[in-house]
């Protein structure tokens, strides 16, 4: 019996047969197509009006966070109790921490640590990405990887304390020392330092700098005083931003 | 000059370059140049293409040129992102935007002494040591009572 899987020679035959073939998927087609349910044309979407829904999206909040074994800056969103570093894939706690008694217990988290006014430090380290000093700072260290703020009645020597942005909240007075170096410097309250800033010296309303200060950015609003020597200069950041994630390190 | 409210505005274009004091009793912009003193009971306001070398001596001015020299003002300073100031500013109320360059000295405090030609930074007075009687507690009411 000849092979009639494959046509090598179109002859009258094989022209036949592919006549037939083509008739026979045709009739099969029309037979379906009786027993198929009519299609309904379904009406198209109402054209959506143009930037609706944006504004709605909830962005996460983000954390710049610093990792503090090796020193990786990286962002996270989100809340989550810890994380690990791209870096050197420390795991790195995200736990915020309310200290209202004596601490002397070594504290690390890259999270917030609140330092209530009958609260104290003694001979602990504490690394916390954010931290509200209330209380006394008796001895150790507390190095904040982000932002240091200082209550009204915080107690603390200088030199224990490394900070990388520092805010001064409106009821706080505030006498810095020794030469003091942040990224971004917020004022609320009275701020006397002897102070270099590579960020920005924001002061709000009520506010009052004093001393010598030199930064690459000043944002004074309406209400606030300076009452300092200033040496102000944007063109200068570019240099000033070479010690970007530098801590401050006080001498005393 | 405005013939509704009636106050005057004078105006230094950015083409204009006057060397001498510059005074007014009413309000001026600059944006020219003006090497000398400025003084203006008015407000003042220094354009973008200003440059002025001197002192300002004004009731407000809003800077957003170049300004070498002293500013007294006895209202507002506001200085806008384009400002460079070169030299000490005096003033009741401050305003500093974004981007200035400020090299100087700044005596400006709201809570304060309102600002004037022969003001000096103000310090709190040390206090006056105890005298004995006070630092044993006694009764140091002055007067009839303490006399008897």
């Amino acid at each position: 019996m000849p092979d009639y899987g494959k046509t090598k020679v179109v002859d009258g035959f094989t022209a036949l047969r592919a006549i037939q073939q083509g008739k026979g998927s045709k009739r099969n087609e029309s037979n379906e197509r009786e027993t198929r349910e009519p299609e309904t044309v379904k009406p198209e979407p109402a054209a959506r009006p143009s930037g609706r829904g944006i504004g709605r999206t909830v962005m996460p909040t983000k954390f710049e966070i610093i990792c503090y074994k090796c020193g990786f800056e990286y962002c996270v969103t989100g809340r989550a109790d810890y994380t690990y570093c791209p870096k050197c894939r420390e795991r790195l706690e995200r736990t915020d921490h309310v200290i209202t008694g004596a601490l002397t217990q070594n504290l690390v988290t890259v999270g917030k640590v609140h330092l209530t006014e009958t609260a104290s430090i003694d001979s602990a380290t504490v690394v916390a990405r954010e931290f509200i000093l209330e209380g006394t700072v008796k001895s150790g260290r507390v190095e904040v990887t982000g932002m240091l703020e200082i209550g009204p009645n915080a107690s603390y020597t200088e030199k224990l304390i490394t900070a990388r942005d520092l805010r001064i909240p409106a009821a706080s007075k505030v006498t810095l020392r020794s030469h003091a170096s942040y990224r971004n410097v917020e004022v609320m309250g009275r701020l006397k330092a002897k102070l270099r800033a590579t960020g920005v010296i924001t002061v709000k309303p009520g506010a009052l700098l004093k001393g010598d200060i030199r930064g690459a950015h000043l944002v004074v609003e309406e209400g606030g005083g300076v009452f300092a020597d200033l040496v102000i200069e944007p063109d200068k950041a570019h240099e000033a931003e070479n010690d970007k994630g530098v801590p401050a390190q006080k001498t005393a | 000059m405005d013939s509704n409210t009636g106050t005057s505005q004078t105006t230094i274009a950015a083409e204009v370059e006057i060397t001498g004091t510059l005074k007014t009793s009413g309000s001026i912009q600059v944006n020219g140049k003006l090497n000398g003193d400025l003084q203006a009971d008015g407000d003042v306001t220094i354009g973008k293409s200003a440059t002025i070398k001197g002192n300002l001596n004004v009731n407000s001015v809003s800077v957003a040129g170049a300004v070498n020299g002293n500013i007294a003002a006895k209202d507002r300073i506001e200085m806008q992102t384009s400002a460079r100031v070169n030299g000490d500013i005096r003033a009741k109320r401050l305003a500093v935007e974004d981007g200035v360059s400020f090299v100087g000295k700044s005596e400006v405090n709201p809570s304060g002494v309102a600002a004037s030609a022969q003001s000096k930074i103000e310090s709190k007075p040390e206090p006056k040591p105890l005298s004995q009687s006070e630092a044993k507690g006694e009764d140091t009411k002055s007067g009839l009572f303490a006399k008897r």
